[in-house]
């Protein structure tokens, strides 16, 4: 207590003598630096343009020119540099803001970025926004089997993707997994399985089983969904195991349990909560995606929307889709419930 | 209370819930067995886990899917893997080395097809994120932006791709359709997006919000100096997650048409062409991997800072960091012995 | 009963936790260590029951010479030692009674484990143990209900149910207000009595390890610098292991109760029931959570 008084009132003594800080002031070199990876990105858009469009500079004796978009995009790095120098943010910073240029330049370009074509393509939304604000209410009825179909796949994926999910969660976590070379060797299958998106699952299922087509579909959906869960679970959940408490483990390891037991009693009451709301969560998700995934034959009411699709019979999708977010809103409302309930 | 205690004989046992205060009267305890609660009902557990078991059991059913089909699946896994391994490991001839590029050109698409939807969410996202931030907006603008929010929160994305996107900018990777799909990518990030951001916004320190009112700034200027230092970090963190999330979502996406990998997956899958399949899953398996750890080491770095900072600046700042790792004992040691001392003192002072 | 000879402890990182440590100590005794912070009392605890792998030297608990490779062999030696904690370690959102049924994990097979489906006789021993520290009527409340002093003693249960030779215990009453942390210190002194269980217990508080203990062990810098009866740890010895003078942060002030019951057959004699009492007496207890 009094050692900070004393150092506040030498503090107040000695303000006057000390020269005021400098504010740091980032690299100036580095900068440059960057400004010559701008110059370089902007070398490599020139190279890969695909836009003719050009840029012509008269400067009286001789009339330079350069394309376009990629000037435009030059010009906003060298800018952007300028005022994050000034601004005296940090050469990681100045780079960030860089990459985010470079990186939005790139995605831009590749999938043609204009909003310039809206108007005159206005006429094909028209007749399709205008067939779903007048759904065809009587449809919504009909499908009632796929509906079945689609809600029956989310649970049998969930709870056997959950239950898997535990399981290599309990493997990945270094807390709880047997030694590291496991651990290791999960978490890398683990992420494999999370790179493959629930469309190609869906398609590779189909591809081996067969799918609608074969009477199949919905042992390739549930499949599908099931590596997708497993994904999305064990990552969570090995995330949540990584930061238990680990007081109850050593306790459980002191009183001699091994290691099934002391998952089990140290490490699964206190990740309970995080695993339900993650079931939950996983059971929306695959609402939606059994939806989707019906477009490559899994069935459901998927498939449903992709038959009406290619009628053209915009109405009957449009009621569909409706229902489809009436149900994502109830599924939603009951998660919301239960998770209050439990938790 | 004394009531209580009366009650609380030898049937206080009937009572296992029963708070310190009216537990048995000990004068009055009977046999320590006697004392022992009545083990709870579990009634309610129980019938949820038979809801459940039922569920589980109805919905098989309700699938009607064919178990006998899982017999076949070892046989035709190891099959087509066989297949797929074969397409992979290949020396590429010109043909072959063809498909690796097209598979890198059409996934590096769905990253664009992801950026762009994630940067179209990020825009809309930060404002509709402080409208929907209780701390932040009056109750009206509250309550009608996260009516909205909800609402596109539970359309799915194809459904903003097949009604508006689609026929909007056009079909296939030359025709418009990876911009259909970063656009109904990004409009459908927004509904997460800004809901991840209000509640980040919600749990903001309240200090320096009540501090710069106090100093007489208006709503702006609050949000500029004393909310966006705040959340800037995980607003960040949540867009790159959503990216990652984006990326995989385009997949289905270019099923339905809008370039990008999924058209591919389902060019190839339709051909049964088992080399290119597993030539595609593999690149998407790499790009996919690479590109979560690099996003996941910018969250990293954005939200706990770099480790080490130039002196000059700010060194209070580090302190929050926890700089030093803490190998166990030794460290134990040292920061023990350091503030016995001063609190002897304190404690002499007293 | 337990015999140290010429243990060294190495941490991974270098830092030398024991150097030669050479200890015997008898069964049934009650044993507290002494140190500042930092002086390897942990460490020596954990020793014990392999919970710190020791890198040389010899360790007998009983008669089997303790083998920190062989996880089977640990588990079987943890059977029979039982270790308290300072952050009492229990799982807050499961009831008492599975807390204590915790200690029961090296005699029930893993199925019943994961199923939760404990035998009768081990669902008996739990309840007999919870009698014993006298909050038998908490069992089927969730851990994270109870005040710290309560949760101390599940964590006591939990230890008895396993029926242990030996009792460890790592701080035991650190983060306890001094009349809760005289209560528990009694009810460990008690229960050492009643089942002649050797324990050991680490603490850095001078006047409970004098009033409780039947001998004292001063450690500095990972050696034993001082092993003795309590009556031959004088001030002027313990201020020697500490290596500086004592003050009032090496006592806990002391309830009237404690002091003249203090190392007394009368503690020992306390009923679970009057443990009971005083737990009511005492709001403390209870606001400490």
């Amino acid at each position: 207590m009094t050692t900070t008084a004393d150092e506040a009132t030498r503090g107040s003594a000695t303000r006057a003598v000390t020269a005021r800080p400098e504010a740091p002031k980032p690299s100036g070199l580095v900068y440059l630096g960057l400004a010559g990876l701008a110059v370089l990105a902007f070398i490599i858009f020139w190279v890969t343009r695909d836009s003719g469009e050009i840029l012509l500079i008269p400067l009286g004796f001789v009339t330079l020119w350069a394309p376009l978009y990629p000037v435009i995009g030059l010009a906003v790095m060298l800018l952007t540099l300028l005022v994050c120098y000034r601004a005296r943010v940090g050469t990681m910073g100045g780079f960030g803001a860089l990459a985010f240029i470079t990186m939005s330049y790139w995605a831009g370009s590749t999938v043609n970025f204009t909003l310039l074509e809206i108007p005159s393509r206005w006429s094909n939304v028209e007749p399709r926004l205008r067939a779903f604000l007048d759904p065809n209410w009587s449809y919504i009825w009909t499908v009632r089997d796929q509906w079945l179909i689609t809600i029956s796949m989310a649970v049998v994926a969930t709870l056997i993707g959950c239950a898997i999910g535990l399981v290599l969660a309990m493997l990945a976590s270094p807390v709880s997994s047997p030694n590291k070379g496991v651990s290791q060797a999960i978490k890398a299958v683990n992420s494999v399985i999370r790179s493959i998106p629930d469309v190609g699952w869906a398609l590779l299922f189909v591809a081996f089983i067969g799918g609608t087509a074969h009477g199949l579909g919905p042992m390739a959906g549930v499949l599908a969904l099931l590596m997708f869960n497993i994904g999305i679970v064990a990552k969570l959940l090995s995330e949540t195991i990584d930061s238990v408490n680990p007081g109850p483990v050593e306790a459980a390891d002191a009183a001699g349990a091994n290691l099934t037991q002391r998952n089990r009693l140290a490490i699964l009451p206190q990740v309970l909560p995080g695993f339900v709301s993650y079931g939950l969560y996983v059971f929306e998700l695959n609402i939606r995606a059994s939806a989707a995934l019906g477009i490559v034959g899994v069935g459901g009411i998927g498939s449903a929307i992709m038959l009406q699709l290619n009628r053209f019979a915009f109405e009957n999708v449009a009621a569909i889709l409706i229902a489809l977010i009436v149900v994502v809103l109830l599924v939603d409302m009951f998660s919301m419930y239960i998770r209050r309930k439990l938790l | 209370m004394s009531t209580r205690k009366i009650n609380a004989g030898p049937g206080s046992a009937s009572r296992p819930e029963s708070r310190p205060e009216s537990s048995p009267e000990p004068r009055f305890a009977p046999d320590a067995l006697d004392r022992r609660p009545v083990r709870p009902s579990r009634l309610g557990y129980n019938a949820g886990m038979l809801v459940v078991g039922i569920l589980f059991i109805a919905a098989i059913y309700g699938t009607g899917m064919d178990v006998r089909a899982l017999l076949d699946l070892p046989a035709s896994i190891i099959q087509y893997g066989r297949l797929m391994a074969s397409g992979v490991f290949q020396i590429p001839d010109e043909t072959v080395a063809g498909y690796w590029s097209q598979s890198f050109d059409a996934m590096f698409e769905s990253v664009a097809i992801a950026w762009v939807g994630t940067m179209v969410g990020a825009l809309f996202s930060l404002p509709l994120g402080f409208m929907a931030a209780r701390n932040m907006s009056p109750l009206p603008i509250y309550v009608v932006v996260r009516f909205v929010l909800s609402v596109i929160r539970a359309v799915p994305e194809i459904i903003f791709a097949i009604a508006i996107m689609l026929p909007l900018f056009g079909f296939g990777s030359g025709g418009g359709g990876a911009l259909a799909g970063a656009m109904a990518l990004g409009v459908s990030s927004i509904g997460t997006l800004s809901k991840l951001i209000s509640e980040a916004i919600e749990a903001v320190d309240g200090g320096p919000l009540e501090s710069s009112r106090a100093s007489g700034s208006n709503h702006l200027q609050l949000i500029r100096w004393a909310v966006l230092p705040q959340v800037m970090p995980e607003v960040i963190a949540i867009w790159l997650y959503r990216f990652e999330v984006n990326i995989r979502a385009s997949a289905i996406l270019g099923v339905l048409g809008a370039g990008g990998i999924g058209s591919l997956l389902s060019t190839v899958f339709g051909a049964r062409d088992w080399d290119r399949i597993g030539i595609v899953l593999v690149v998407i398996i790499l790009v996919t991997m690479v590109v979560d750890q690099i996003s996941a080491f910018i969250r990293h770095r954005v939200i706990h800072g770099a480790r080490i900072r130039n002196g000059g600046g700010a060194p209070q700042e580090d302190d929050d960091d926890g700089g030093a790792p803490t190998p166990g004992p030794v460290s134990g040691a040292s920061v023990e012995d350091d503030p016995a001392p001063k609190s002897t003192r304190a404690a002499a002072g007293l | 009963m337990i015999t140290f000879e010429n243990i060294d402890v190495v941490y991974p990182n270098g830092f030398k936790g024991l150097s030669n440590v050479n200890l015997q100590i008898d069964k049934g005794e009650f044993v507290a260590i002494v140190g500042l912070s930092g002086a390897g009392k942990s460490t020596l605890i954990r020793t014990v029951n392999g919970l710190v792998p020791f890198t040389s030297g010899t360790l007998k608990v009983g008669d089997e010479v303790v083998d920190p490779r062989s996880k089977a062999k640990l588990r079987r030696l943890r059977s029979r030692v039982g270790m308290i904690f300072q952050s009492f370690n229990l799982v807050t959102r499961v009831s008492v009674l599975n807390n204590v049924l915790v200690g029961r994990s090296a005699e029930t097979p893993t199925w019943r484990s994961l199923l939760g489906w404990y035998r009768a006789e081990d669902k008996e021993l739990a309840f007999k143990s919870l009698e014993r520290v006298g909050i038998v009527d908490k069992a089927y409340m969730r851990a994270s209900s109870l005040s710290g002093g309560q949760q101390q003693r599940v964590a006591i249960a939990r230890v008895l149910a396993q029926d242990p030779e030996v009792i460890l215990a790592d701080e035991p009453v650190a983060s306890l207000d001094p009349p809760t942390a005289h209560k528990v210190m009694r009810d460990l002194r008690r229960i050492q009595q009643e089942l002649g269980i050797t324990t050991i217990v680490n603490m850095h508080h001078l006047d409970l390890a004098r009033s409780y203990a039947d001998r004292i062990i001063g450690m500095r810098a990972g050696e034993v610098v001082f092993d003795g009866p309590v009556e031959e740890a004088t001030d002027a010895v313990i201020e020697e292991v500490y290596q500086r003078s004592l003050t009032a942060e090496d006592i806990v002030a002391g309830d009237a109760a404690a002091e003249s019951s203090a190392a007394g057959d009368a503690a020992a004699r306390d009923s679970a029931t009057e443990g009971a009492v005083t737990e009511r007496s005492v709001p403390a207890a209870k606001a400490q959570d």
